[in-house]
């Protein structure tokens, strides 16, 4: 039976099926970035970026939710990429598939399936009040931790898995211990795989709203502790929308809040092709 | 006198009784076969005939990687290497190197693939790091070709490079033994004998136990060589009778080439 459309028509139309939905995903990627660059763009200045804030933030800057993104999230990599790192490379590494590493692949995977406002329903009974943290960026970087630890073990666990077995049997047979193979042959080459998860992790806390507002709290003030209450940028955005305080800081804040994910994103690009390279 | 217990020195790998199980899969019976220092001992026989999981236990490498269960016993210049763990045993596998059967390489550069053992020993002094390395190197007969490029990264160096960068990796600290598991099997003839050459020149400093699948290779090199098959180890000659005139029929069926 003859094909329905000549082999190099079908071709075509495959090639431009698959040349639209790529088109479409960067489209939607440039549009919904674009839109909100737009609407910030008019209030976006280095004052913006460096000036604390006026009239619950209708006028001024927003540098203390700056500066308290960048606390929250690095106290939750500080909480989730050593835990996430040690947990995968137990289960990679240390144990072999039974019903405990099936029991502890599945526990991470629901981990990740909870919603982020679950998290901080969580974090504020248990860091907030249980512990008496407070709303503090400690309870928010602890919060945001143990949501993004998940991420960190699936794709650090992953890293590890493509690092070729000769690897380990290498360093062993020239006399390195089972921890030493990993240390200095096991875990280097898979670097930018673990580097890869901690930045979706760190990507995940920098936009996070819901756990963040239940955790860290909203206090607009420059925080001086880790016991100070913090208002993030999500949440900062999320304030000044809902109780209809300005759109404009609204929209500069959620332009910061892009650029500074995107910024992120191509970091850690940039980053992991320096580290294969070296590893290569 | 069982052979576990004897004390000849002129015996470099006494392996005694050694059967290997993966599992329920018996994949090596009941092995007896002992290798004289300074000698170059050849092992071949088809795929799955059991050589490379015997070759990997002699360091104990089947049995922490691969999982294998290893009964009987095997000595190493008298040291009973299946019951060493930690320290014991990567103090035994400084003095038993190993190269795989495809050259593999560290991401590193040269000369940190084959200073890694030695770091790993706990040598820091540039100077001594130095010159081990390079000794390693002309030992492997690698020194004349990568001496002005120590800083490549070893995987740009050819296959041949490669493998004798292993062969320099495996000998940086100096061992006694020296186990290869097909080195050849992914290189061309002319490198192939290169490698050989460079196995010869290793004796009698050292005890070379050589698996392949090449039989002229082990015609070739091997001073003695042991025939496997399926598990068995069918026989064990000088290598010269083993070719010619070797006691088991199946022996002569396979280097005759009419199976395998």
């Amino acid at each position: 039976m003859r094909p329905l459309l000549a082999p190099r028509t079908t071709q075509r139309v495959a090639m431009m099926l698959m040349w639209s939905a790529t088109a479409a995903t960067i489209g939607l990627l440039l549009f919904i970035v674009g839109f909100v660059l737009r609407r910030g763009a008019g209030t976006l200045s280095w004052e913006f970026l460096t000036s604390n804030p006026r009239h619950s933030g209708a006028l001024g800057g927003i540098l203390p939710t700056v500066v308290s993104t960048i606390y929250v999230s690095a106290a939750a990599v500080v909480v989730a990429a050593p835990l996430g790192v040690a947990a995968a490379v137990y289960l990679a590494e240390y144990t072999n598939e039974s019903r405990l590493t099936r029991f502890i692949r599945s526990g991470t995977e629901a981990l990740a399936g909870i919603p982020s406002i679950i998290f901080g329903l969580f974090g504020f009974a248990f860091f907030v009040t249980a512990l008496g943290m407070g709303w503090s960026i400690l309870s928010g970087g602890l919060t945001l931790g143990l949501m993004i630890l998940p991420t960190v073990i699936r794709t650090s666990e992953e890293a590890l898995r493509a690092v070729p077995g000769y690897y380990r049997d290498v360093a062993q047979s020239l006399g390195a211990s089972k921890w030493q193979s990993i240390r200095t042959v096991v875990l280097p080459a898979a670097a930018p795989g673990v580097m890869t998860g901690v930045v979706l992790g760190i990507g995940r806390a920098v936009s996070e709203t819901a756990a963040v507002i239940f955790t860290a709290g909203v206090a607009l003030k420059m925080p001086w502790s880790p016991f100070d209450s913090a208002r993030t940028m999500s949440v900062h955005f999320y304030t000044l929308t809902m109780e209809g305080i300005s759109d404009e800081m609204a929209y500069g804040t959620a332009s910061v809040l892009v650029m500074t994910i995107l910024a992120i994103n191509l970091g850690a690009y940039w980053l992991m092709n320096q580290l294969t390279k070296r590893y290569r | 006198m069982t052979a576990a217990a004897s004390g000849d020195t002129a015996v470099m790998i006494d392996i005694h009784q050694v059967s290997i199980r993966y599992g329920a899969l018996e994949i090596l019976r009941p092995t007896t076969l002992r290798i004289d220092r300074g000698t170059i001992h050849g092992i071949i026989g088809p795929a799955g005939s059991g050589k490379s999981s015997l070759l990997r236990s002699i360091n104990k490498l089947s049995v922490e990687r691969d999982g294998a269960i290893v009964s009987g016993t095997i000595r190493v210049d008298g040291v009973d290497v299946l019951s060493l763990v930690g320290d014991a045993l990567a103090s035994l596998r400084r003095r038993v190197g190993i190269v795989f059967a495809t050259p593999q390489p560290l991401p590193r550069t040269i000369f940190e693939n084959v200073a890694y053992a030695l770091r790993i020993a706990g040598i820091t002094d540039g100077g001594v790091l130095a010159g081990k390395v390079e000794a390693a190197l002309r030992a492997a007969q690698l020194w004349e070709e990568v001496a002005d490029r120590l800083d490549l990264m070893a995987p740009q160096l050819s296959g041949g490079q490669q493998q004798r960068l292993c062969i320099a990796r495996a000998l940086a600290l100096n061992p006694s033994v020296v186990l290869l598991d097909e080195p050849c099997s992914a290189l061309d003839p002319i490198t192939s004998r290169r490698i050989e050459d460079t196995l010869v020149s290793l004796t009698p400093a050292v005890t070379v136990v050589l698996v392949t699948n090449n039989i002229k290779q082990a015609e070739r090199v091997a001073h003695t060589t042991s025939f496997f098959l399926m598990g068995d180890l069918v026989e064990t000659a000088p290598t010269e009778k083993l070719f010619s005139a070797a006691d088991d029929q199946r022996t002569q069926d396979y280097l005759a080439g009419r199976f395998g």
